[in-house]
């Protein structure tokens, strides 16, 4: 038969053996036992021998239709690093397009956050001691000012409990004496409001230039304005402006490593554990 | 085995061998019913095998005539076409239902040809606060169990630059005076080390930078992890466990879908987010304005504004891993 005729051609040393065996049907000798047990041997080995063979087969066959469904399946290995497959996306082909025409195309804007109303401090309420804001002109409207007053230490009423903590200058170095709704530029301009981060540019010209350049500030929206805007802050989002300082701050959120912290007790979100 | 005339006649052999006579002895009836199970086991096994070889070389049937070997071996590892795709998308999309009753959409975002993305992180600046580590774990649907998060924020000691001597396990309000605060995530290098190690190539740097892992490819080995010096990546110890209202249901396949249990992930420079344009999720959060993000190949950009003006240094230069984040000082 062609399928045993393949078997003992794997097995040559048993079929021969068994050739030379079967005809005889001589008594047993002292050898005999050892014989046997080597047959025996053999044909047990042959056995294995097989099923291994057969195993290795299946195995082989097995994995490697599995690695080409795999394949078909995983595409993300795949293809993504060996092609440049168009994306899915109609916003990135818009951008494809700006990019293939000008790269400098349209772009939208940097959109800073101005500071709105009118110049002013937050003051309790004489009432119900909620914050309320106060316009500066409120009061300074009807006020001379008094160019002698340097810091708030100087004051007799108003003020005094204002903390300042930048630097030597003094209040009316920002403060325009004329109108308290606006600043005063180190050249005597008057500058609006909303404008502040020029005032602050005269001596921090370093941040400003690096804030330009996104550098500084931070920002959110779109580091790629051919997608969409930027949105920034003001200095004074950040900085109070009579304490510039960052303030400190305490983290809050802490990433548990597995070999950092101490091993979690209850595990209710592993099952297999 | 237990055949008395089994074992007689086997006894015989070594006998007969010696005296080499009786070949013309009537062939006795022995052995029957071991002979036929094992002609049976043989001709089964044969039989499985030939299925078997059978089946592995089944392929080769359809090989075309006048095919390059490399052709050939190109056809199995085919390119999925965009159908295909998003045909996977939209499986992964409803297991993600299934499994956490979220609708999302995932999509594979493609590197904006021409970019190449680079980071730089202000060090003067940036406080310790960790807004970046949690605006991390947010975007990126990592597992709430352990607060998983692709960056660390390692207190140093100043006057040095030796990142293993950090720490991320600070408490106390911060930045302390004899202290500056060091975030590290993956540093997207030109020379991945994780890259070369990846036995089964599930993980690549793209044409933008982004070194990426495809979780469905990867086998959890964490070679990676142990080749990258920069403790950029992370393993999925436990399966990822999210409560359906805080899913970022905005996935990219190579970035911020839920990453199966036993696969590694790290840093993709939220590419579902900047390969649309927009600014990676951690730089958003910074309350200190310390992160930098652009193209480095647009000379206008901010990123090389920082290259060209300040005083910029790559963790663990001398590793020549070629590193796309940047650490500066004012």
């Amino acid at each position: 038969m062609f399928l045993s005729g393949i078997v003992q051609l794997i097995t040559p040393q048993n079929s021969a053996a068994r050739e030379v065996s079967l005809p005889s049907r001589s008594p047993p000798t002292v050898k005999s036992p050892v014989n046997h047990a080597t047959r025996s041997g053999i044909s047990t080995l042959t056995t294995l021998t097989t099923a291994a063979l057969v195993a290795v087969a299946l195995v082989t066959a097995w994995h490697v239709s599995w690695m080409w469904d795999a394949r078909l399946a995983t595409e993300g290995s795949g293809s993504s690093h060996q092609s440049g497959a168009t994306s899915a996306l109609p916003r990135q082909e818009r951008r494809d397009d700006h990019r293939s025409g000008d790269r400098h195309g349209p772009v939208f804007p940097i959109e800073i956050r101005h500071p709105q109303g009118d110049l002013g401090i937050l003051v309790s309420h004489p009432h119900d001691e909620t914050a309320v804001r106060v316009a500066c002109a409120t009061c300074h409207a009807t006020r001379q000012p008094d160019l002698s007053n340097r810091a708030t230490a100087d004051l007799t009423e108003f003020h005094q409990m204002t903390v300042v903590d930048h630097g030597s200058i003094s209040c009316l170095s920002c403060h325009h004496p004329e109108d308290y709704g606006a600043f005063r530029l180190a050249d005597g301009q008057q500058l609006a409001y909303r404008d502040v981060m020029q005032l602050c540019a005269q001596c921090h010209s370093q941040q400003k230039r690096d804030y330009d350049h996104g550098v500084h500030g931070g920002m959110i929206g779109h580091w790629d304005r051919q997608f969409g805007p930027q949105y920034k802050h003001n200095c004074i989002d950040c900085h109070a402006p009579h304490q510039p300082k960052f303030p400190a701050m305490q983290a809050t959120f802490k990433p548990q490593d597995r070999f950092l912290a101490p091993p979690r007790n209850s595990r209710p979100h592993s099952p297999g554990h | 085995m237990t055949n008395p005339r089994r074992s007689e006649e086997n006894d015989q052999v070594g006998s007969e061998a010696t005296e080499g006579r009786s070949r013309s002895t009537q062939l006795p009836i022995v052995n029957q019913s071991g002979s036929s199970r094992r002609t049976a086991l043989k001709i089964a096994g044969a039989a499985l095998g030939l299925v078997a070889f059978g089946r592995a070389v089944a392929p080769m049937w359809s090989i075309p005539e006048n095919i390059s070997i490399a052709e050939f071996l190109q056809r199995h590892y085919k390119e999925l076409t965009d159908e295909d795709k998003q045909e996977i998308f939209q499986r992964l999309a409803s297991e993600t239902k299934t499994r956490y009753g979220a609708d999302v959409t995932i999509v594979d975002h493609r590197p904006i040809p021409g970019v190449k993305f680079a980071y730089a992180i202000n060090l003067s600046k940036c406080n310790g606060n960790g807004k970046c580590m949690e605006a991390c774990h947010r975007e990126n649907n990592h597992h709430r169990g352990t607060n998983q998060s692709y960056i660390r924020v390692l207190e140093m000691t100043k006057g040095s630059l030796d990142m293993e001597h950090g720490t991320s396990t600070y408490d106390h309000p911060t930045p302390q005076p004899d202290k500056y605060y060091m975030p590290v995530q993956c540093q997207q290098c030109d020379n991945p080390p994780c890259v070369t190690v990846c036995p089964v190539e599930a993980t690549w740097k793209e044409e933008d930078g982004i070194v990426v892992v495809d979780y469905n490819w990867c086998i959890g080995c964490r070679y990676c992890e142990a080749a990258c010096p920069y403790h950029a990546r992370r393993f999925n110890w436990e399966a990822v466990e999210i409560p359906a209202a805080e899913i970022n249901p905005e996935q990219g396949y190579l970035s911020n879908r839920i990453r199966p249990q036993g696969t590694m992930e790290k840093c993709h420079f939220c590419l579902h987010r900047t390969r649309q344009g927009r600014l990676p999720a951690c730089l958003e959060a910074c309350p200190t304005g310390a992160r930098v993000f652009g193209d480095i190949n647009d000379p206008e950009s901010s990123i090389n504004y920082v290259l060209k003006n300040k005083r910029v240094f790559v963790l663990k230069e001398e590793l020549g891993t070629r590193p796309s984040f940047f650490y500066f000082f004012d």
